[in-house]
């Protein structure tokens, strides 16, 4: 029997496992972040076997971060703020961490095989439980909208067709459907290893805000913004952030606004200037630095 | 080795396929290809909501979907697929994959007149024989020639009927894949997500700032919406906001107390 993770796991995370063309192999799904062509897995350690643990992993996001991990699909993000999604992660997988992080942010790698079932539970509070047979059994009740996807991780076989469940609606008896699936899949190709290719399907990331809820995280480019409007340098205004600060937003709102050169370079006078004024839309007091 | 494979050229108004896609298609139809290993199995039924599909036929010039007196306009889309890995394609504002498949994919735009019904193929077949919804379907099978669904047609007006047919041909479809040996994939075409970007990350961040600002000043929602129109913050964002901290937010009541305050913990300002 796989082990079974306790809530999200810190700092890890579900992923999208598409990677770039070869040669820079990063993770597509991060490919709008600073510094992406760095934003790749970490590669097991050398002699490390595959498939060493055994393990069902879950991540529960919101839509905006999943959207933003590749694992959202279509969704409108401004009107599925209270839209989630849940990842279930039935694998075989080995992990690597260090404390290096690939592009600032990734720090570890979950290569694996196995199953992938993620519901999303459209514009509706999730109250209580939050696991996939209490989103059936509300679903049955007509009580939440869900829609569900089956993402086989590194192994390919026809004959799992005969077990997969048809076009409908994700309710008890989808839900069944699918641990006959993940029963057939464990036995096949889990329980022998065999025809199976690792993946990279989770991350390890610095700083748990990075998948933060979008009101929540908005306090980070808040943060980078008043940085910048305090004429203060990308380097400072990292040193500044506390935990709560996703610096991967920070970073981005320099990019996006005023660094030109590294990052305890310089600021653009037009960039001051502009995040100065986002600050007065927003409604947001600031001084100026010599003030 | 090289496999000849088909391409699949829909007539059906795609969700969010560039139409140089489609046009490639038809070039390519009878272009031999070398048909990347099938690695991934993907079965999925996803909704796309009104806004997401605008946006979605916006990017290829289309019709939108809309909410209106006509009704709400959205998507369904179910695929049970086995593909290869996928070659990612970005295109105005759209990601959308290309893979080489096997399996059955079934598309449903829906135009749902009663909000008495959940958005599922399941609710929507059963609203359409009841008037409550009309319903639009495709159903793709790669590669086209197993010999099955004779009796359901590839596209059309979905009734209860028609649903029936479809789900005993998905299972018929489901045991030829399962048991018939060197099966042509086919390539395929789907969107996948919208393109992230840092500017849309940012232009949201803003909102929610000026939403938890007005927030934090007292300020009613209807008040700050007006605000947020008549500069150009995305009022979806800033009522979302309001939500977040204050649950059945109320457009024409001042906030209490807690809210303001929990909103002026984000921006680090002193509660009151």
């Amino acid at each position: 029997m796989p082990s079974m993770s306790t809530g999200q796991e810190y700092g890890w995370i579900a992923i999208s496992p598409n990677l770039t063309p070869a040669p820079n192999e990063a993770f597509a799904a991060l490919s709008h972040l600073p510094r992406a062509s760095e934003l790749k897995p970490k590669q097991l350690d050398k002699g490390q076997e595959h498939f060493e643990q055994d393990r069902v992993c879950e991540s529960l996001l919101t839509i905006s971060a999943a959207a933003r991990l590749g694992v959202a699909g279509i969704v409108d993000l401004s009107s599925s703020y209270h839209s989630t999604t849940l990842i279930h992660d039935h694998t075989l997988f080995s992990e690597v961490q260090d404390a290096k992080p690939e592009g600032g942010l990734i720090l570890g790698t979950r290569w694996g095989a196995g199953l992938r079932i993620k519901v999303t539970v459209h514009e509706a509070q999730i109250d209580g439980a939050v696991n996939m047979a209490a989103i059936a059994a509300k679903a049955s009740l007509g009580k939440i909208d869900a829609s569900f996807e089956i993402q086989g991780l590194g192994f390919c076989d026809r004959a799992i067709f005969q077990h997969l469940p048809p076009p409908g609606k994700f309710d008890q008896n989808t839900l069944r459907l699918i641990d006959g699936c993940k029963k057939k899949i464990s036995e096949d190709f889990l329980k022998t290893k065999k025809g199976l290719t690792p993946l990279p399907f989770m991350i390890r990331v610095v700083n748990p805000a990075f998948f933060d809820h979008p009101v929540n995280r908005a306090r980070s480019f808040l943060h980078g913004l008043r940085g910048i409007a305090y004429e203060n340098t990308l380097s400072v205004a990292l040193e500044r952030a506390d935990r709560t600060i996703d610096p991967i937003a920070v970073r981005s709102t320099y990019e996006l606004l005023a660094q030109e050169a590294a990052d305890n370079g310089p600021l653009s006078k037009q960039g001051i200037e502009v995040a100065r004024r986002w600050l007065d839309a927003c409604g947001i007091p600031w001084k100026r630095a010599d003030e | 080795m090289t496999t000849p494979v088909r391409r699949v050229v829909s007539q059906f108004v795609p969700f969010g396929i560039p139409e140089e896609h489609r046009l490639e298609e038809r070039r390519n139809t009878l272009m031999k290809e070398s048909a990347p290993k099938l690695t991934t199995l993907r079965v999925a039924q996803t909704y796309i909501s009104s806004k997401a599909l605008a946006r979605l036929t916006g990017s290829v010039g289309g019709a939108g979907g809309t909410v209106g007196s006509n009704g709400e306009e959205f998507a369904l889309r179910y695929e049970a697929l086995l593909e290869s890995a996928p070659e990612i394609i970005k295109y105005q504002n759209v990601i959308s994959e290309k893979v080489f498949a096997i399996g059955v994919v079934l598309e449903l735009k829906v135009k749902r007149f009663s909000a008495d019904f959940k958005a599922d193929i399941y609710s929507v077949a059963a609203a359409a024989s009841l008037s409550g919804a009309q319903v639009q379907f495709e159903r793709t099978i790669m590669p086209a020639a197993i010999p099955v669904m004779k009796n359901v047609p590839d596209r059309g007006t979905l009734t209860s009927d028609i649903y029936e047919g479809l789900l005993d041909g998905i299972s018929d479809v489901f045991s030829s894949l399962a048991t018939t040996e060197n099966l042509e994939p086919v390539a395929h075409y789907r969107p996948a997500a919208f393109v992230f970007t840092r500017e849309g990350e940012f232009y949201e961040a803003v909102a929610v700032c000026f939403a938890a600002s007005q927030l934090a000043q007292y300020v009613k929602l209807e008040d700050a919406l007006k605000e947020a129109r008549a500069r150009r913050f995305d009022d979806a964002v800033v009522r979302a906001t309001y939500e977040f901290f204050w649950p059945g937010v109320k457009d024409d009541e001042k906030p209490p107390r807690d809210a303001r305050n929990s909103a002026a913990d984000l921006l680090g300002w002193e509660r009151r």
